[in-house]
């Protein structure tokens, strides 16, 4: 009579056991499918950064372009009106005064054609922007264009998608951890419908495999949490 | 009487229930492992997607800027060009002039191709395609626009081939992770075989946990398949 007492006490106490790897299992799955959701609003934030980032990229590049053309087309002028100049000198020392004069004409008209796209772009009057052989450092130009746009270049998708493979590998390992959780389920199942005193082995290891669970889910809870 | 409330068929029956037990909790077990394999292999599909749509968008991003890096340069060389026939063109009609006679007017032609030829001179360092010796093959008016094209668009090309591989591993990793839901789907079947064989008390329940054990052991070794494969 007292040892079936004790069995029915024995029986009872590992039920609740069972109920509580139940609800653990429970709670780590709840915790890992919050985490993947987690994963998956970093990753929506990642590809979003990405197109913004893109965006504003091109857009930098686009305007780059769009000023180069106008620098391009001053710089044309200019050397329009140079060379004519240079012709204007060369014919007023032959003594050609209508062909200089001429020449000086269309240079003056080629200078104030420049001197109207100037304002355009920087890269006309900068000299920052000009290489030593008279180029336009485009570089150093967009390095600038991307500067002004501080928000933008604040955009970081890769933490996002850092973040996504954080969550998604704290997801993996609290999915591995309910692997764990039913092998303790196996265990205390054993010891429940077994009579022989192999039974108190069965729940020796089902709670020692419960609890060791338990601890590497706090354990990677918290390295995910701190890395 | 209470010789007969210990029936002799009580034994093999609580020792059927307790191995059909032991074969729910093992059921059990292998079903929490594929669905960790279905999580991981599903985490991995994530993974690739994301990789996937991050690149299609940079790639698209990179062959607009590379398209608008082409067309600076072509805008430079078609003018470079442009510049080069005027200057041809007029040293032409002086030619033409001096041949008629006409010496003071093809000198003003001969000044403006001068011009002309300088001006596109002057604007050849301003194209990669004009200055670059990789481009520049010595054939003014035809630099290897080829080669130039090739190298332009080669990081797009290369983060499209990227962005192609992730692709195919979100695909591979989406089979798969389907293939296990398929056989968790078919291992809640056994345990359904498996409590039914519980509740009967014929015959019948022996088929059943048989079924059940078939069932079981053919999901085993159909994850197995799609773990190696």
């Amino acid at each position: 009579m007292q040892q079936e007492e004790r069995s029915g006490k024995f029986q009872t106490i590992v039920a609740v056991l069972i109920a509580l790897v139940a609800v653990s299992a429970a709670v780590v799955a709840w915790r890992s499918a919050m985490v993947s959701s987690a994963a998956s609003d970093a990753h929506e934030e990642g590809i979003i950064n990405t197109v913004k980032w893109e965006a504003a990229a091109t857009e930098d590049v686009r305007y780059l372009y769009q000023e180069a053309d106008y620098a391009n087309m001053y710089v044309s002028l200019m050397e329009r009106a140079d060379l004519l100049n240079e012709q204007a000198t060369r014919f007023l020392g032959e003594g050609k005064a209508d062909e200089a004069l001429e020449a000086q004409a269309q240079a003056l008209v080629y200078q104030t054609l420049a001197s109207n796209l100037a304002g355009f772009s920087p890269m006309t009057t900068d000299s920052r922007y000009r290489g030593e052989d008279g180029t336009f450092n485009l570089e150093a130009r967009l390095a600038d264009l991307r500067a002004e746009n501080q928000d933008l270049v604040d955009l970081d998708p890769a933490a996002s998608f850092n973040e996504a493979d954080k969550r998604l590998a704290e997801s993996r390992v609290l999915t591995a951890m309910i692997v764990f959780l039913t092998g303790t389920l196996l265990f205390y199942t054993l010891a429940e419908i077994i009579e022989s005193r192999l039974k108190y082995v069965f729940v020796a290891v089902g709670s020692m495999t419960f609890l060791g669970t338990l601890a590497a889910v706090t354990i990677a809870e918290a390295y995910f949490l701190l890395f | 009487m209470e010789q007969l409330e210990k029936p002799v068929e009580e034994k093999p029956r609580g020792r059927f229930r307790f191995l059909v037990t032991v074969l729910i909790i093992l059921v059990t077990m292998l079903g929490a492992f594929v669905a960790y394999l279905q999580t991981d292999a599903s985490i991995k599909e994530d993974k690739a997607i994301q990789r996937s749509q991050e690149l299609s968008i940079r790639t698209m991003g990179e062959i607009l800027r590379s398209g608008m890096d082409t067309s600076h340069d072509l805008r430079i060389s078609t003018d470079y060009t442009v510049y080069m026939m005027e200057s041809v063109m007029q040293q032409m009609v002086a030619q033409q002039l001096r041949a008629e006679g006409q010496d003071e007017l093809a000198v003003r032609f001969e000044n403006q191709a001068a011009v002309w030829e300088a001006l596109a001179n002057y604007l050849r360092p301003f194209s990669v395609l004009l200055s670059d010796p990789r481009y520049a093959t010595g054939d003014e008016f035809a630099p290897d626009a080829a080669q130039y094209l090739a190298d332009s668009s080669a990081a797009a090309m290369a983060m499209l081939a990227e962005q192609n591989e992730a692709a195919a591993q979100a695909d591979l990793w989406g089979n798969k992770a389907d293939l296990y839901v398929s056989v968790l789907t078919v291992l809640a079947i056994s345990l359904f075989l498996y409590g039914l064989s519980l509740a009967l008390s014929t015959w019948i329940r022996y088929l059943f946990a048989l079924v059940g054990t078939i069932v079981a052991g053919a999901c085993a070794l159909w994850t197995l398949v799609i773990l190696i494969g």
